[in-house]
């Protein structure tokens, strides 16, 4: 019972906190959300992030920096520079069938000393009409460039360090792993 | 008993989001922020709009304060911003009762009474507005800031701190 109770507890917490102990980082495998990435040459990939949670292009924006950080180190590298950024949002629509429900409830009450008898019935109706839910993907896509030592010349671009932002985004989305390809 | 120890520990993980304007994101409302560089940081709050849409850009100046005076820094710059405001729905079904009230007299008279009462079907809209600034930081008032305003972070903490019910020292 103490148990059932605890775990009831815990589910409202999680409920209420965002479920923030599990991280949203991770590989796109269901079409949902997480990070995909190709190798276009030997210094150059292209990295996506596509979020679903409540940050959403915020959340992109930060995760697919880690993903391309993440693969800046894999490869041997150090430093990265984004050469371009593409931002979308993919859409889903989800149709909802209107919905009618009716409840009735009846009550009866007998007043013995007047020698009454009253029944009351009381139906409620609900409907909601049919509608299309549209779920909103943010999806950012970067190319990069790595490198081993800090570039001097990129043009303005701002030169990453993959090392420092695996560690800051890493902490700050709970990802608690060594970088992996 | 159990009741009151369940909803503490809810509002303590939920960090209290149901009361304090000013706190980490949760549920779409609220900051959240990354460190890019030693000295830079993208700030970003997330808030509901009711009414008070001038709110949220004091709120992201807040955090973008705290996060400087957090790092160790006393002042900085807001190098880009983008805004974006989003647009929820929320449906609330027609309802309609029919109350129907039957009498049985004792000498067999019988009287019914029918009521009606509907409410419509709603649809209201929430916006949602969503402010992202990159930052830089500084120790010391930069000289060149490229014609971009020099924030003081801690006159921007200690003043709108307190008009969003913010106690506590600058944390990350």
């Amino acid at each position: 019972m103490k148990i059932r109770w605890w775990a009831g507890s815990m589910a409202l917490a999680m409920a209420m906190g965002g479920c923030s102990m599990f991280s949203p980082y991770m590989k796109l495998t269901s079409g949902d959300h997480g990070y995909a990435d190709s190798q276009q040459g030997p210094d150059t990939f292209r990295v996506s992030f596509r979020s679903a949670d409540d940050g959403g292009i915020t959340t992109a924006s930060d995760l697919v920096l880690l993903r391309s950080a993440e693969i800046t180190l894999t490869h041997g590298f150090r430093y990265f520079v984004v050469l371009d950024e593409d931002r979308e949002v993919k859409t889903r629509t989800i149709q909802v069938a209107a919905q009618e429900t009716t409840n009735s409830k009846t009550e009866v009450v007998k007043r013995e000393d007047v020698g009454e008898r009253q029944r009351t019935t009381t139906t409620t109706t609900t409907y909601s009409p049919a509608k299309t839910v549209v779920l909103e993907r943010p999806e950012v896509t970067q190319r990069i460039r790595c490198y081993t030592a800090r570039p001097t010349d990129t043009g303005g671009r701002t030169v990453y360090d993959a090392d420092f932002l695996w560690k800051e985004i890493g902490r700050t989305y709970r990802v608690v792993r060594q970088p992996a390809p | 008993m159990k009741l009151f120890i369940a909803l503490g520990a809810a509002a303590l993980l939920g960090g209290c989001m149901l009361f304090a304007p000013y706190a980490r994101l949760s549920h779409g409302y609220g900051y959240t922020d990354v460190r890019l560089a030693p000295d830079v940081v993208r700030v970003t709050f997330l808030s509901v709009d009711l009414g008070q849409a001038a709110q949220i850009d004091d709120l992201v100046l807040l955090r973008s304060a705290e996060v400087t005076l957090a790092h160790g820094y006393r002042y900085f710059v807001v190098t880009s911003e983008e805004r974006e405001t989003k647009v929820s729905t929320y449906d609330e079904p027609a309802v309609s009762t029919t109350t129907e009230v039957v009498t049985r007299r004792k000498d067999g008279e019988r009287e019914a009474i029918s009521s009606l009462s509907t409410t419509p079907a709603k649809t209201t809209e929430t916006r949602h507005p969503r402010v992202t600034q990159l930052i830089r930081c500084y120790a010391q008032p930069p000289s060149d800031a490229g014609g971009r305003v020099v924030h003081d972070a801690q006159a921007i903490w200690t003043t709108l701190g307190p008009r969003f019910g913010v106690k506590r020292p600058p944390e990350r």
